[in-house]
């Protein structure tokens, strides 16, 4: 069969700004009674097939979580990619995206797929936030830029299709720079998994021992 | 509601079902508020009146008479149902129903004592002065762990119902002080872990300050305080201590191999399953992480829809918030198995109150273990945002900074000491906290009497803080780092 890739994608926000909802919107068919009364509600799966290549998403929702700042770290470990939300109506929750973006690059480096959403474009007539600022902000910081609306299912799909092919992308650089014995790179670290089946526990005990 | 019945449907079952009724009534405010809950009683009731139908007249009333007997306090926190029940009362004497007037007065509510319910107190193990240390080189880790666990539980206590509920509908701590001092002592512990690693001027004895808090997390986690041990780990993991590779160097491979545990045990893997699993099967005395069950409630509330078919409301979603919430608030009842003593709880709130920008403390870490050039990961261009911290290498004291730091902690002592909030300290207790700072040594205005004013104090902070950075102690370092637990060494030192 084809290959198989695993990501981990982390939801970043303020709260209010939907993150879970388009979450939920986009793994639908996922969130039943039973990943409720288990609680594994928050952490959403979806299985993708991009031009042959099967992709295993993690979505870590961090709704709720906003505030606690000794929770960042654990939550970005490893990640893939990272999708940003604000609120178009709230200029407050962009500037909290450009806090997000700060820390995650000195945590992560280049490594991570950025990706910046103004969510809730079904508002645009009370938008607060510029598009051309939100989007010359992105290309900045080498992050992409979506619009979408959770409440009209809009731009979900894209977003996170998009996003995997990025990271698809990302992962067979690192794979090819491993491959050529330049393993010294900051990379292997954080672990992209290549695999063939289901991912297994990762114990790279990566950031945090080897500092 | 779309079906001002529905409630009242329930309320027919309510004598066989009285979780139910009382889920119905605790949660109610995710649909209607408790002043148009009551209003649509009312016109039912009205309604009802209307027909002659007195049985209903009477249900009506006794589902009243519940929600007052058990969620009284909604009476006196909402003003506007408060109001709406006035009214209420006012149409049912008109109507001189003696029975309807009993089951729904609320004079009763006024005699209670909801004081004491509403800011729960931790009384338990205070009297009995516990000694202990007041420098942190001295203080053991089980001390520490113990202390970090009476405020955390005090804290956690005091979180209500409606604050969790509050929460869940608008993901944000405006409004909510108590779910907000919560959250930020949470954020304290996991900065002031941070600093007191970095205030260490060798790698060694960062090292020595690691492995202290290895142990003061392994003391937690005995205690079963989960919360305080992620805001340790929280701490430890954090870049600005992850990255000085020259103090991890000096921490032993048992240390790293407890540390690796704790990170494992925490880790959000699964969805945090095997915290979860810990969780579960701790009896007794037990202090979640908050976080994780916030993020549970949220899921709960935006994951399952509001109504039904039929325009139903889903009881089922009612039911299941309202049993995650009262897990949690009945953790609070739990006794406290330690006893602290005061004065270093006072020490540790104050030192845990004082609030750093990331910036400021990856400017510290960089100041300590500078970024080696030959150690930069391979990755071509790093953005900006990153190159910035290259040049943070020695902070400057300087006097603005300063300044801002001395306003906070000055702050922090009137917060948390000026009871009456009159803008004065007592003398005596001024005496109390200054000598907790490292600059304690300082001279001490004589002719202070009595009471002591915000100017005062503010000025005595910055006196000391420039007579610190005179004795070339680092100023902004020791000022900011140092807040509490003067080292020996520095005592030595003047």
């Amino acid at each position: 069969g084809g290959r198989s890739f695993s990501f981990k994608v982390v939801l970043l926000g303020e709260g209010c700004v939907g993150k879970t909802s388009l979450v939920l919107r986009y793994c639908e068919n996922k969130f039943n009674d039973k990943h409720i009364t288990t609680l594994q509600a928050s952490f959403l799966t979806k299985k993708l097939n991009i031009g042959g290549k099967r992709v295993n998403l993690a979505i870590w929702d961090t709704a709720g979580q906003e505030r606690f700042h000794a929770l960042g770290p654990i939550y970005y470990r490893d990640s893939n990619g990272a999708i940003l939300v604000y609120d178009i109506t709230d200029e407050d929750s962009f500037q909290k995206v450009k806090n997000w973006v700060k820390e995650l690059r000195k945590m992560l480096g280049n490594e991570i797929c950025l990706c910046i959403v103004g969510n809730k474009i079904d508002l645009e007539k009370e938008r607060h936030v510029s598009v051309q600022e939100a989007e010359m902000y992105a290309e900045s910081v080498g992050a992409k830029h979506y619009h979408t609306s959770a409440k009209q299912n809009k731009g979900i799909e894209e977003l996170f299709l998009d996003l995997c092919k990025r990271m698809i992308e990302t992962a067979q650089v690192d794979e090819r720079a491993r491959g050529n014995g330049s393993s010294q790179s900051g990379i292997a670290r954080r672990g992209v998994q290549i695999i063939d089946d289901e991912p297994q526990v990762q114990s790279s005990g990566g950031c945090c021992s080897s500092g | 509601m779309n079906n001002p019945f529905c409630v009242l449907d329930l309320e027919g079952n309510a004598c066989q079902n009285n979780q139910l009724l009382k889920i119905i009534l605790a949660m109610h405010q995710f649909f209607i508020s408790s002043a148009d809950m009551l209003q649509k009683l009312f016109s039912t009731y009205l309604n009802a009146l209307e027909n002659n139908s007195s049985m209903l007249c009477v249900k009506i009333c006794y589902f009243v008479r519940y929600w007052i007997t058990e969620f009284w306090i909604m009476f006196k926190m909402d003003s506007k149902l408060s109001t709406a029940m006035e009214e209420f009362q006012e149409v049912v004497r008109a109507n001189g129903e003696e029975l309807h007037c009993r089951l729904i007065d609320t004079s009763q509510i006024n005699s209670r004592d909801w004081s004491r319910k509403l800011t729960q107190r931790v009384k338990a193990n205070t009297s009995k002065k516990r000694k202990v240390s007041l420098l942190f080189d001295h203080l053991e880790p089980e001390e520490l762990s113990d202390h970090l666990t009476y405020l955390e539980f005090k804290s956690f206590r005091r979180i209500s119902f409606s604050d969790y509920q509050n929460y869940i509908v608008n993901s944000c701590v405006k409004e909510n002080p108590t779910m907000e001092r919560s959250i930020s002592l949470c954020n304290g512990i996991s900065q002031w872990v941070q600093l007191m690693v970095l205030s260490r001027p060798t790698p060694q004895l960062r090292a020595e300050v690691f492995i202290k808090f290895i142990h003061v997390a392994q003391k937690l986690h005995q205690l079963q305080n989960f919360n305080t041990l992620m805001a340790v780990i929280g701490g430890l993991c954090h870049s600005s201590i992850s990255r000085l590779k020259e103090t991890s160097s000096c921490v032993p491979h048992d240390v790293i191999k407890v540390f690796n545990e704790m990170t494992e045990l925490l880790s959000s893997y699964r969805n945090y399953d095997s915290y979860r699993r810990a969780y579960n099967e701790c009896s007794n005395f037990k202090i979640p992480i908050l976080g994780v069950h916030l993020k549970d409630l949220i899921s709960l509330y935006e994951g399952m829809p509001d109504y039904l078919e039929d325009k139903k409301i889903n009881v089922y979603k009612l039911y299941s918030l309202y049993n995650h919430i009262d897990e949690l608030i009945q953790l609070q009842e739990m006794p406290l198995p330690l006893e602290a003593n005061m004065d270093l709880v006072h020490l540790l709130t104050l030192s845990l109150d004082l609030y750093y920008t990331e910036d400021e403390i990856y400017e510290l870490s960089y100041a300590r273990e500078p970024r080696s050039h030959r150690a930069a990961p391979m990755t071509p261009s790093k953005p900006p945002v990153v190159a910035d911290w290259a040049s943070g290498v020695a902070p400057k004291p300087d006097p603005k900074t300063i300044s801002k730091h001395v306003q906070r902690m000055v702050d922090s002592v009137f917060k948390n000491y000026d009871h009456d909030q009159d803008g004065y300290i007592s003398q005596e207790e001024f005496e109390k906290i200054a000598a907790s700072f490292p600059f304690s040594f300082c001279v001490m205005a004589k002719d202070w009497e009595g009471l002591i004013s915000r100017d005062e104090i503010t000025a005595y902070f910055m006196r000391a803080s420039s007579i610190y950075s005179k004795l070339g102690l680092g100023g902004l370092i020791k000022l900011t780092v140092l807040p509490i637990f003067c080292s020996a060494e520095i005592r030595q030192g003047c």
